[in-house]
């Protein structure tokens, strides 16, 4: 996802002079097009998360464009209070480029891993956040980011190939895209966990269950109706999401849920516990574990079906 | 714009009644932290600062952030004098519910307030974007931030340091008021600071020292800084907390204490107001 993201960064940099790049010291392998292109638009703060989300601010505060990248908990986690205080406070044009959503950085460790960053900056007025699952919808939301006058994040995970998700000419910022389609049941999903949802749904068609996929790209703002109406056709609705299931799409589905009257509707929430993963292991190993593989998720839908 | 020493110390006078008169009626404290920069305030506001009257929110001028929120009232009377807002509208507003002039400056409060501060150790960092901005504008304009002493226990201050050294921020002016209290003890009990001229001069900085509450030293450091080209500069100003009313002056507790009617009294006899 990274890759796509600097490409689009690429092109609209050639078109605006004031759009500036600030990285603590990561991007090796992939911003060095970037660097060499655009020598004035990008700078490295070194090591100092802290100190570049302050430059960031500043540099906005000034009319530019600011895209603030580094691994998700150096990002979000260690500079939360300055992101709320600063940026999202004063409604500042920052963008948070966050690398490694969920375990995309596998056998790294929890330092690295991602598993509580939507619950957090979801709580942030003004910010407008992002979780594609796929290039094409890294490419829709990097299209609305630059065009935002206040803050955003996006939530950049490793994506998978070959899946092309159709868009409408109506999209529009909160929207769900149809992954795959099916009329059973539904599965609500964000980020790069959208691959192993439509294994899922397809091991379910299998045993008779025609499972509905759509994925949300953008989690703030998100569009409510888009999720009523699928009450009107789905009895089951599932979220699932490779994030501790407190805070993200899973709480945000269930609250929509629970403040409409007359619902009759099974809801279920999949993803990460709330306890610390102790094993280390590769994105894949540790998505067997937390029960969020194609198998795990169809397995555990199957079991809420009492199938 | 520019005012002689004799004025600079009538308004002294002035500005630490009015910060005694609104706190004393709004049981505000911070009262030596605000008296330990007025002077430094004046000293900018008056001779350094660049300002244009008919526009006011021109992107075009000297920035200013004062990172010490927690004078905050200092910055609000200095603006009113020198930004032309009534004093009537701080006393209205100041601590006052429903209304906007916190015990920390927040965004938009007043005209020359861009930013909140409140949390510690923030200017330098967001002092050094602006800097950076101002220079890929090609803007010659300079970028000021006052700082606690308290406040460079901050990490955020030094890794500001070293990118401005690094990049040799030229507009960028950070003055320390170093008055050697900070919330809990002495900077030195707490989180010795020393060797802190050596320390920036590691860092790259142009470091200046001077009496925080000598205007002759204080004019004479900012005009010599804005005619060079030696930046990032430091102006460590030694300063004593509460200054103006020796009950409070090298206090601690000048950071906590709320003026009752017998202090408030003693405090302007003393200021000859």
């Amino acid at each position: 996802m990274r890759n796509i993201f600097i490409e689009k960064l690429i092109e609209a940099s050639i078109l605006d002079s004031d759009i500036i790049l600030l990285t603590s010291d990561l991007g090796y392998n992939a911003f060095e097009p970037y660097r060499a292109k655009f020598p004035n638009q990008f700078i490295n703060v070194g090591v100092a998360e802290n100190n570049m989300v302050g430059i960031g601010s500043g540099l906005a505060l000034k009319g530019k464009k600011v895209f603030i990248y580094s691994i998700i908990p150096f990002l979000i986690f260690r500079c939360y209070e300055q992101i709320r205080n600063i940026i999202c406070y004063n409604n500042l044009n920052v963008k948070l480029v966050g690398a490694g959503g969920g375990f995309s950085y596998g056998n790294q460790g929890v330092s690295h891993n991602s598993t509580e960053d939507l619950s957090v900056v979801r709580n942030l007025p003004n910010i407008t956040m992002f979780s594609p699952g796929t290039k094409t919808e890294v490419s829709i939301a990097f299209d609305f980011m630059i065009k935002l006058k206040g803050p955003s994040f996006i939530r950049l995970g490793k994506a998978p190939e070959k899946i092309l998700l159709k868009t409408n000419s109506n999209y529009s910022i909160g929207d769900g895209v149809v992954a795959k389609d099916g009329h059973d049941i539904v599965i609500i999903c964000v980020g790069n966990i959208i691959k192993d949802v439509i294994d899922a749904a397809d091991k379910l068609d299998k045993l008779g269950i025609s499972t509905k996929v759509i994925s949300f790209l953008t989690i703030k703002p998100i569009n409510k109706d888009n999720i009523l109406k699928l009450t009107k056709t789905f009895k089951s609705i599932f979220t699932v999401e490779e994030h501790n299931k407190f805070g993200g799409i899973g709480t945000i589905v269930s609250e929509i849920l629970a403040e409409s009257t007359n619902l009759n509707i099974f809801f279920r929430r999949i993803g990460i516990n709330d306890e610390n993963i102790l094993e280390i292991g590769t994105q894949k190993y540790l998505k067997e574990i937390n029960g969020l593989s194609s198998e795990g998720i169809m397995n555990q839908i199957k079991v809420y079906l009492n199938k | 714009m520019t005012m002689n020493i004799i004025k600079q110390k009538e308004l002294a006078k002035k500005l630490r009644y009015l910060i005694a008169d609104i706190s004393f009626k709004s049981e505000a404290h911070h009262i030596g932290s605000a008296y330990s920069c007025i002077d430094i305030l004046i000293a900018l506001y008056s001779n350094v600062l660049s300002y244009n009257k008919s526009k006011p929110n021109s992107v075009n001028q000297d920035w200013f952030y004062m990172s010490k929120g927690h004078a905050a009232l200092a910055l609000y009377v200095i603006l009113a004098e020198f930004r032309f807002i009534p004093i009537k509208s701080i006393y209205d507003r100041f601590l006052v519910n429903g209304k906007n002039l916190g015990a920390h400056p927040d965004r938009l409060n007043l005209p020359g307030i861009e930013l909140p501060s409140g949390a510690l150790g923030y200017g330098l960092s967001i002092g050094a974007g602006v800097a950076l901005a101002q220079r890929l504008n090609k803007s010659n304009k300079k970028v000021y931030i006052l700082l606690g002493d308290g406040e460079c226990n901050e990490g955020t201050i030094w890794e500001a340091a070293m990118f401005a050294g690094h990049h040799k921020l030229n507009n960028l002016i950070a003055i320390i008021d170093y008055n050697h209290l900070q919330g809990f003890g002495t900077t030195e009990d707490v989180l010795n600071l020393e060797p802190l001229v050596d320390k920036f001069i590691s860092f790259g900085w142009d470091v200046h020292q001077v009496n925080g509450h000598d205007f002759s030293e204080l004019n004479h450091t900012f005009e010599k800084i804005k005619n060079s080209n030696k930046g990032p500069y430091i102006v460590i100003a030694n300063t004593i907390k509460g200054k103006g009313f020796s009950k409070f002056e090298n206090k601690l507790s000048s950071h906590y204490q709320v003026l009752n009617s017998d202090t408030y009294k003693e405090l302007i006899k003393e200021l000859k107001i």
